[in-house]
């Protein structure tokens, strides 16, 4: 064996510290016999009758080895051990004719020994550390299971799911809802939005019986709000779309936190000349209409947040300093007296409390108190001037526009002299004068269309006289001189078919002026009667006089009223004169 | 000298109920369920909770003493048994724990299993086992405590579910551990492990459970469950 083998177990030299013994003493026997192979089974074995019970007053055996070297035999021992060693690399030494063996053999032995030494300690030291870590662990768990009793009796005896878990998940439902409605600005089906706190609920909002919003009813300026001093209203009430039933508010602290994140976007998104992203002008409009849905208003800002690029962090913020400054808003007016006595009864706290800074604070309170009082007593007066004069003027303007429509409805309609009746009349007329035999018949046929005309004189042989034409006017003063030449012309003879046509023509012209005349005299009094429109008033139709058509459709005639066409006087050697 | 013995000698003194130091392993014959007793096979998963509310401090008490009775029927011999003083508190109990201890090698030398008073037959004890005796202890194929303590684990962590709902992180977990742990019945464990183990599995659900009750008091999650403040 060579010595220098790790493997190697050391000599056994145990027997040479007995002090009896010598190193020439009896050798154990190195191979017991083995019993007989039945012996080994369990029936032929023998009964073990080895008591294996605990005796606690007892300290246990220590382990069995080798019986330790003690006394002055122990260095003998080691000279002895030390020489063997020799010996054995001396012989492996000349056994191999230097190649091994020698002193490195020894040295060898050596280090192996220590080697071994160190093995030993490092394994008595990870056996300690594991059965230290296994004590840790019993102690962890014994703690744990007294931790356990004492959590469990913070809890009751019987326990259910309310205990622990309902709220839980309702909460959570609503956080989730609320979750969407911020960052999508949708709500789930059955759930709904405070249009004033943008606070998702589980429901339906609340509609009030009378239709109006719910919000709307603690919307500043509302009618609801109470008077500042018995019989002065402070203020005109909330009108229009309180009273719509789908209005939402357009104040609160949910409009107050869109607004305040439209403005930072507003501010990312102008362009070089400060103008307002079109998208920002139809968010902030989305969200003042009282129209909007809170989730339509929420969308809408959504959109504009998102093309600005604003963060969550940004618009926590923003939010936070919407909250902020409505907090100090009502803080700033919290406390105010709402009436005159208020105020002066705070003023005699002051006063009696001898501190100045109050006195004087409250003593400017009560001088606003009083000035807005006056105010408003002033503003209710001259609002009840206001509204006399303006029954006033209401009740004449009723009055003018009365009369306009009577004058303008007379002009077309009256039965003696209406452009109705003069056009029923002409019509009448010119089937007559086609049938006259002669200039009597076709002057007595012409009368009762001259009377509708208005012409006062017209029959027999005086026909129509000079005053007439004067009366009538330059343009129809001309039209009864040429009928008056055509009738004294036929006498009482035959009348030519030629003059039958003529006088037609006149008629239809005498028709025509009726007609322009009765227009004109309309059209200045529908201008002049204030709240008629002549979009809305309807007048016999120029080119044809049974359809009518609104008076603004009617081109208005230029003052020059020459007479287009071919001029009828040609055929009798004569010309048109310039009227 | 205040040994051990003097120690349960004076409890016993004050206590109905038989203290001794050092008891013989209950056999696996006695360990048979009580007629409530649901922490055995013959109760079934599905029965431990079938109506609207869960006891979980009997379910852990007959956890604890599925376990004892585990370890008892391995032949590992009790260091201690401390039972529950009739009138006495829990500091008070712990106090006369804290005096067995040094006795009998400590709070690291010995895996402590506890029964609740009130829902212990025997009016609830405190139980010691050897850690080294009980990790040089194997648990047999077919161990009828074995599998009735996995049983009795399994019935706490259901009624566990019923409270925190079966998709809690701290449930799955611990179905999780108890399927690894009980898949053969803990044949070849130690006995020091398989005790181990389940007392570990509840923990968490414990926790959990105490956490989420804890709102329900002044200034938690679950303002239905209070008083109305003035």
């Amino acid at each position: 064996m060579a010595i220098n083998d790790p493997t190697a177990q050391p000599l056994d030299i145990s027997a040479l510290t007995a002090p009896t013994s010598g190193t020439a003493g009896p050798m154990p026997a190195p191979n017991q016999s083995a019993p007989p192979a039945a012996a080994m089974t369990p029936g032929m074995a023998a009964p073990d009758v080895t008591d294996r019970s605990i005796n606690p007053t007892q300290p246990p055996a220590g382990p069995a080895g080798p019986v330790p070297v003690t006394g002055g035999h122990s260095k003998l021992a080691a000279m002895v051990q030390g020489l063997a060693i020799g010996l054995s690399a001396a012989g492996t030494s000349l056994g191999t004719h230097g190649r091994e063996g020698g002193a490195p053999e020894v040295q060898q032995y050596y280090a192996n020994q220590q080697a071994q030494k160190h093995s030993a300690a490092a394994a008595q030291t990870a056996q300690k550390n594991a059965a230290l870590q296994q004590q840790l662990l019993t102690g962890e768990i014994n703690r744990q299971n007294g931790q356990n009793y004492i959590l469990m009796g913070t809890t009751p005896d019987e326990m259910n799911k309310s205990h622990v878990a309902s709220q839980a998940a309702s909460m959570g439902l609503q956080s989730q809802a609320q979750d969407m409605f911020d960052t999508k600005g949708q709500v789930p089906a059955g759930w709904s939005v405070d249009p004033n706190t943008g606070q998702v609920f589980q429901g339906q909002q609340q509609t009030p019986a009378n239709g109006s919003a719910p919000a709307a009813a603690s919307t500043p300026g509302n009618a609801s709000t109470p008077n500042l001093l018995p019989g002065v209203t402070p203020g005109a009430p909330a009108t229009g779309t309180a009273a719509t039933g789908t209005a939402t508010p357009t104040s609160g602290i949910f409009v107050a936190r869109q607004n305040m994140i439209l403005d930072a976007a507003g501010k990312e998104l102008q362009d070089a000349k400060g103008n307002d992203d079109p998208l920002v002008a139809a968010a902030r409009k989305i969200v003042a209409d009282p129209n909007s849905t809170p989730q339509q208003k929420r969308q809408a800002t959504l959109a504009v947040q998102n093309k600005a690029g604003l963060s969550a962090d940004v618009v926590k913020n923003l939010t936070a300093k919407a909250d902020l400054e409505l907090k100090q808003a009502t803080a700033a007016t919290a406390g105010l007296p709402k009436t005159q006595s208020e105020a002066a009864a705070q003023l005699a706290a002051a006063q009696k409390s001898g501190d100045r800074d109050q006195i004087a604070k409250a003593q400017a309170v009560k001088d606003a108190v009083d000035k807005t009082v006056q105010d408003e007593r002033q503003f209710s007066s001259n609002l009840q001037a206001q509204n006399q004069a303006a029954n006033k003027q209401l009740a004449l303007q009723n009055t003018v526009v009365q009369k306009a429509i009577e004058d303008s409805n007379k002009l077309w309609t009256d039965p003696q002299h209406g452009f109705a009746q003069t056009a029923a009349q002409v019509n009448a007329t010119k089937n007559i004068v086609a049938q006259s035999k002669n200039g009597s018949e076709l002057a007595a046929s012409l009368e009762p269309a001259m009377v509708v005309l208005g012409v006062n004189s017209f029959a027999g042989v005086h026909r129509i006289s000079p005053t007439e034409y004067e009366a009538a006017g330059p343009a129809v003063g001309s039209l009864y001189r040429r009928l008056n030449a055509l009738l004294d012309k036929a006498g009482k003879g035959a009348v030519p078919a030629a003059t039958l046509s003529e006088v037609n023509g006149i008629m239809d012209s005498l028709l025509r002026g009726k007609y322009q005349s009765a227009l004109d005299s309309t059209r200045q009094e529908i201008q002049n009667a204030p709240g008629l429109s002549p979009k809305t008033y309807f007048v016999p139709d120029p080119n044809n006089y049974g359809a009518l058509t609104s008076l603004d459709k009617i081109p208005v005639a230029s003052l020059a009223t020459t007479p287009t066409g071919p001029d009828p006087f040609a055929q009798f050697g004569g010309k048109r004169h310039q009227q | 000298m205040a040994t051990a013995e003097n120690i349960l000698q004076q409890k016993a003194a004050q206590s109905d109920a038989p203290a001794v130091p050092v008891q013989p392993p209950v056999p696996v014959q006695s360990a048979a369920p009580q007629p409530d007793d649901d922490s055995t096979q013959s109760v079934s998963d599905e029965d431990a909770v079938s109506g609207e509310s869960v006891n979980l401090q009997r379910a852990y008490s007959k956890l604890n003493s599925a376990i004892a009775a585990l370890f008892d029927s391995l032949g590992v011999r009790r260091t201690a048994t401390i039972p529950h003083v009739a009138g006495e508190n829990m500091t008070q109990h712990l106090q006369a724990i804290g005096s067995v201890l040094p006795a009998i090698g400590g709070v690291t030398a010995n895996l402590l299993t506890a029964t609740h008073t009130k829902h212990d037959p025997n009016g609830g004890a405190t139980i010691a086992h050897p850690a080294a005796k009980l990790r040089s202890t194997t648990i047999p194929k077919n161990s009828e405590p074995a599998k009735a303590a996995v049983a009795a684990c399994r019935n706490f962590v259901n009624k566990a579910a019923f409270l925190l709902g079966d998709d809690d992180p701290t449930v799955k977990i611990a179905k999780s551990q108890l399927d690894l742990i009980g898949k053969f019945g803990m044949a070849n464990m130690t006995g020091f492990d398989s005790g181990v183990a389940l007392l570990s599995v509840p923990g968490p659900l414990i926790q959990a459970i105490a956490k989420a009750h804890s709102g329900t008091k002044d200034g938690g999650h679950a303002p239905h469950l209070r008083a109305p403040r003035k």
